[in-house]
Formats: structure tokens, sequence, C-alpha cells
């Protein structure tokens, strides 16, 4: 669905490196590159999976689409506006825009404010409405996610709501503005998997019923399966492989998304499953910092390439991306996704 | 004779708001070399049971009724002498979060050590050392590392550890209480197969705690589904899993998104969990049950037999 359809997000050659503090004694610090050269496209409409372990630099992503951190290099834009370029009024207007949910309700939401302080909010701090029509803003985005009768609960405070709730509670505070485009960062990773199945089709409906384009980020594939059209998979902070969802998820390319599929518990099938085996038993010796960053764990890699030279991504199907010298070429970039 | 034996237990915490009764009359056994799974959602009191079997209950919480048979024994009425003889040397913990349950400010290798000095007085500290030494080698950390803090181990390290802690001196059971839940899918998938393969090797008998229903069927042999402090089914995981009976086990795998099959919609359960300080009279899901009918409501589930080791506990089937 996704090339007929226009970008409405574009990232472009975007790194973020934070820079290690040094002491006095350990002289200056290592820098961690938290992303490196991502360039990528999400289209009007779609729900957008980032999926990677820990550290590979996806939360990282999220919030510099959101602004909350800047890019190290790089460029990003919303609607073809350039967000680093924006100050002001239009960053202001962009915040209204894009919205982020955060991984965990227990933390984002604040315990001495009420469910209507907390939704509300968003309106105040954009001049919208008066108060009355901001009380019927707010028990209408209660009740698409699911808080209803929202008299119930819009003066309740965090403390009297389940975790589910509290998550549904934040996702209203950030549907409350009618945003185009919704970041959600590992909204179920503190919630038992029947809440996180209520949360999903809440996403789902968002979607469906106000059009809402999503960026959903997990570290379960089989969540990314359920909820997204495409998938991006990233390691390091390097994209590795970025697909249709089924494509990715049932013709994995990359070495690397072929171990994080091998790894997956699948239901007792362990021992059937098909195992791609693409996962070292012991790393190669690290890498001089140049080749593919997967490298020193690929079990398929050749030895003369893979550890010279870092692979760029190649088209291997309709949309389906991978960054592998072993499939495709791994050396013509994608012409569209080059830097502007 | 069965290994361990759970009979009947009930088991309380006395909070501000009155006595929470987080397990109600949960029975199950487990064979030498066997795998069970205790799956369910936050607070349907699988933790409890796994920490009562251990003797660590905090101080508010008591085991009201029942039996906890170790190779016959009730444990439940040893002296705290003989308590502490069992714990470790017969019966191990894997805790949840790896990183909370070393001591960061000792080397790893030495925290080990003085576990297995603790229950052999009389052996020599090198001797101990050098147990420790094979332990890693047994779940695969490298030798050199013995000597670390735990701040400079990786989480799935620091995972290994605990596993080898809970290895040092052979138990016959162990308790794992969701030992990779804060792990990456990779290093969860080594860790779990490093289990398989020590279990296999050393014949224990495993516990397995945990939310996720994929890891228990990967896992165990045997699974038992818990809800608001009651086991709901109990039986093999081919049963429980591909036949269930129960309509929350039902229910948890619709909810549950999976990476092989059909892609289909998942079906959230409705609803929270009860209150355990006044439970429902009847059927604890009753509530939040697609196939509940009126008398559910009032009426106490029954166990059912299902087939011939698997059961389930609903007045519906």
């Amino acid at each position: 669905m996704a090339n007929e359809n226009r970008p409405i997000l574009q990232i472009r050659n975007v790194s973020k490196i934070y820079r290690g503090k040094g002491n006095l004694f350990r002289g200056a610090g290592k820098d961690v590159i938290a992303l490196n050269r991502i360039s990528l496209d999400i289209y009007k409409g779609e729900i957008f999976g980032l999926v990677g372990e820990s550290g590979s630099g996806k939360t990282t992503a999220g919030r510099l689409i959101v602004s909350l951190e800047e890019t190290t290099a790089g460029r990003i834009f919303l609607d073809s506006h350039e967000l680093t370029a924006l100050k002001g009024r239009a960053l202001k207007a962009f915040r209204r825009k894009v919205q982020m949910i955060f991984q965990d309700p227990y933390q984002s939401l604040n315990p001495q404010r009420s469910v209507y302080d907390t939704v509300s909010e968003p309106l105040k701090i954009h001049k919208i409405g008066k108060t009355a029509d901001r009380k019927e803003r707010v028990r209408a985005a209660l009740k698409e996610v699911g808080l209803s009768p929202p008299d119930d609960f819009i003066f309740r405070y965090p403390h009297r709501l389940s975790g589910g709730q509290r998550q549904r509670v934040a996702i209203a505070r950030a549907m409350v503005l009618n945003p185009e485009f919704v970041i959600a960062d590992e909204p179920t990773s503190m919630l038992d998997a029947s809440i996180s199945a209520q949360i999903f089709n809440i996403l789902l409906a968002m979607r469906k019923n106000l059009g809402v384009t999503q960026m959903f980020i997990t570290h379960s594939l089989a969540a990314a399966r359920y909820l997204c059209d495409r998938i991006a998979v990233i390691y390091r902070g390097h994209l590795m492989e970025l697909g249709p969802a089924e494509a990715v998820i049932r013709n994995p390319r990359h070495p690397y998304t072929q171990a994080l599929i091998d790894a997956v518990p699948k239901f007792g099938h362990s021992k059937d499953a098909r195992r791609y085996g693409t996962l070292l038993a012991k790393d190669h010796e690290a890498r001089e910092d140049k080749g593919c960053i997967f490298y020193p764990r690929c079990a398929v890699a050749d030895n003369d390439r893979c550890p010279r030279k870092e692979p760029g991504l190649t088209e291997i199907g309709t949309g389906h991306l991978v960054a592998c010298f072993r499939q495709g070429s791994g050396e013509n970039r994608i012409p569209s996704l080059s830097n502007d | 004779m069965a290994l361990l034996e759970v009979e009947n237990i009930s088991i309380g915490y006395s909070t501000r708001k009155g006595y929470m009764k987080a397990v109600e009359g949960v029975s199950f056994a487990l064979e030498e070399g066997q795998s069970l799974g205790l799956v369910g959602e936050s607070g349907c009191g699988k933790t409890t049971i796994g920490m009562a079997l251990m003797g660590l209950l905090p101080p508010n919480g008591s085991v009201r009724e029942g039996r906890i048979l170790l190779e016959g024994r009730n444990t439940l009425t040893l002296s705290d002498e003989e308590k502490r003889r069992i714990r470790w040397r017969e019966m191990a913990m894997i805790f949840q979060a790896a990183m909370n349950a070393l001591n960061p400010v000792q080397r790893v290798g030495n925290q080990i050590a003085e576990a297995i000095l603790i229950h052999n007085p009389s052996l020599e500290k090198d001797a101990a050392l050098s147990q420790v030494e094979g332990l890693f080698e047994l779940v695969g950390i490298p030798r050199e590392r013995i000597t670390d803090y735990p701040h400079q181990y990786s989480g799935g390290m620091k995972q290994r550890a605990v596993i080898a802690m809970a290895l040092a001196c052979h138990p016959k059971v162990i308790i794992a209480d969701e030992p990779t839940t804060a792990l990456d899918v990779i290093v969860q998938d080594q860790i779990l197969e490093e289990v398989r393969v020590l279990q296999r090797e050393f014949n224990i008998g495993i516990i397995f705690i945990s939310h996720d229903i994929s890891i228990v069927a990967d896992m165990c042999h045997d699974i038992g589904v818990m809800y608001a402090g009651q086991l709901v089914e109990l039986g093999p995981w081919q049963d429980v899993f591909e036949s269930p009976a129960h309509p929350y086990t039902k229910a948890l795998l619709s909810s549950f998104p999976t990476l092989t099959g059909e892609k289909s919609d998942l079906l959230p359960i409705p609803g929270e969990t009860p209150n355990l300080i006044r439970p429902p009279t009847g059927c604890r899901f009753c509530d939040r049950c697609r196939e509940a009918r009126t008398f559910c409501k009032t009426t106490p589930p029954h166990w059912i037999d299902i087939g011939s080791r698997h059961k389930a506990f609903c007045c519906r089937i």
C-alpha cells in the first residue's frame, strides 16, 4: 500500500552521536553512535514498525522525530517542512501535528494531576477552545480509547487507574490534538498480554477511524507483524532491513533479521521451526570500525568483503530493502532515499 | 512419589486494606527432570507460589493451608534450620531481575563461592572458587570474568551468573521466575537453550514462572494456567495450548500476537482482574468470560477432567 501514497515523514541520512563525557582521569570519553546515517520514508496513513533490541537506537529515532532531541547530522522532513529549521511558532505548530506515546504509563502521567488535567493540558498549551469545549474534546478522546463512560474516569487520579487504563489516558492525551503523526514507543512493554491486545486494537482503530499515521517502536517482531504495514529492523544504529511486514517476517533476507526470528519462541515448535542459523556461536574478532556492523556475529559473512566495507541498502523485492552484500549487490543505494 | 508436590495451597498477605488471598487452593506435582510452567498475568499469584516454595515469603505473607512436599517431606513444617538446609541445596531459585540479585560491591565469583561455602563449611575457599570456574564454564561465562564486579557484566551474563548460583549446590528443583524477562530476544534464546541443556544433564525439575505463554510452551512439559490466585487449567503443554478448555486459557491465547501461521485479529480480554481482598464468590473470571452463564457468578467452579492428565477449573465445561 505504501508507494502509491505520498511520504508524510522523510528521514535522510540521519545520525545521532552522543558525545561521551571524559573526566580528569580517563581522558576523553567514548562517543556513542546511536543512529548511523538512517534514511527512510513513512507514508501517510500507514503504521510503520521500527524493530530493534535494546540499544539499537529505536527510541532515539522516535525522540529525534518529535524534536525532543537534535540530530547530529542529516535532515528530517515532515510534510516537506524541514524539522531542524523549525523555531518559535512553527515549532509549536509542528508539535501539535506530531505526538508521542511513551513506554511506561506509570512514569509518563503526573500522579498529582487528574485525567482531565492531563488530557486537556495540550489543549491549554495550544490555546484551543473554551473550557466547555475542552471538556467535550477530552470526553471524546477518552471514549476513543475505550475509557467509557468518560465521566467515570475524567476526575480520577492515576493511582486509581490500572496500567492499561493509564496507557489509554496517555493515548487520549496524544490524540486530543488530532495529530497527523503519532509515535508509540513500546507502549505495551509494561502491560500484560490481554491488556496489550487492547492497546494494539486502539492504535489500529486510530488509523482506521482517524487516518493517523503511526510509527510503532518495539522489540517484538510479533507485535510489529500484527500492527504494522511495513517494518524496519535496526541493529546498533544501522538500518538492516526494511519492507512490507509479511515479507520481512516470512521471508527475512538480512542475517540479523533471520537471527531475530530464529530467537523468538514459537509455541513449542522451537525444534521444527525453520532455523536460519545466521548467528555465530562465538563472535569474530572486532572489526576496525568499518565494514558491516553485524559482521562480528554473522555466521554467513563473506570474510573478504563484509569486514571491509559497509553494505548499502539494496532493493531485493517490491519495497523490500536489505543492507547485506550476500543479498543483491549491497552496492547501490536506493536512489529515492539518497541525499536530497 | 513426585519430586515436588504442592497440595491445595493457599497463601495470603495482610495488607492495610485487609487480608489479600493471593493464592487459593493450588495443587500440582513436578517429576524429576521435568518442567512445569506456571503462566498467568501480573497479580495471578505465580511469583507468590515460587516464593512460598522457597520459604521466602515476605513478613506479611503466610501459607494459610496446604502442604509443599519435597520428596515426601512437608517443607512447611520444618524448622528454620532445616529450611535453610533445603534452600539452595535441594531447591534453588533464579530470580526475576538478575541485576538486583547480585551484590554490586562483591566480585561475582566470590559471591557464588560464598554460597557454596555456606552449604559446605568444610570446603577450602580455593576449592569453592574452582567449583565456580566449573559452573561458569557450564553456563557459558568466560573464566577470566570470574573476578569482575556485576556492573562489568552485560544483562545476559548477569543472568548466566544467577543461573550458575542456582546450580552451585546441585539442587533437585529450580524455580525460575521470569528468568529472561529483561533480556533481548537473542540473549533470551541463548539462556533458555542453556537452561534446557543443564536440565537434561543434571535431571533437574524446573518450575518455570512466566507471563509469556510462548516461552513456557517452548520450555515446559506441563503447563498450569493461573488466574486471580487460582489454577484454572493444568496439563501437558500440547493439550493446554492446542486444545485449551478453560475460557481464560483460550482468551489468553487469542490475545497473544504470533510470528507464525495466519495473521488473525487479536481478541483482548475486556475488563480487569478482580480484587483479591474480597474475591467474587463464584468463578473469578466470569465477569470477563465470553462463555459465562448466570450461574457462574454464584457457583464456585470445580475441576473437570478433559484428558488423562489434562483438567480445567470451570463450571461451564
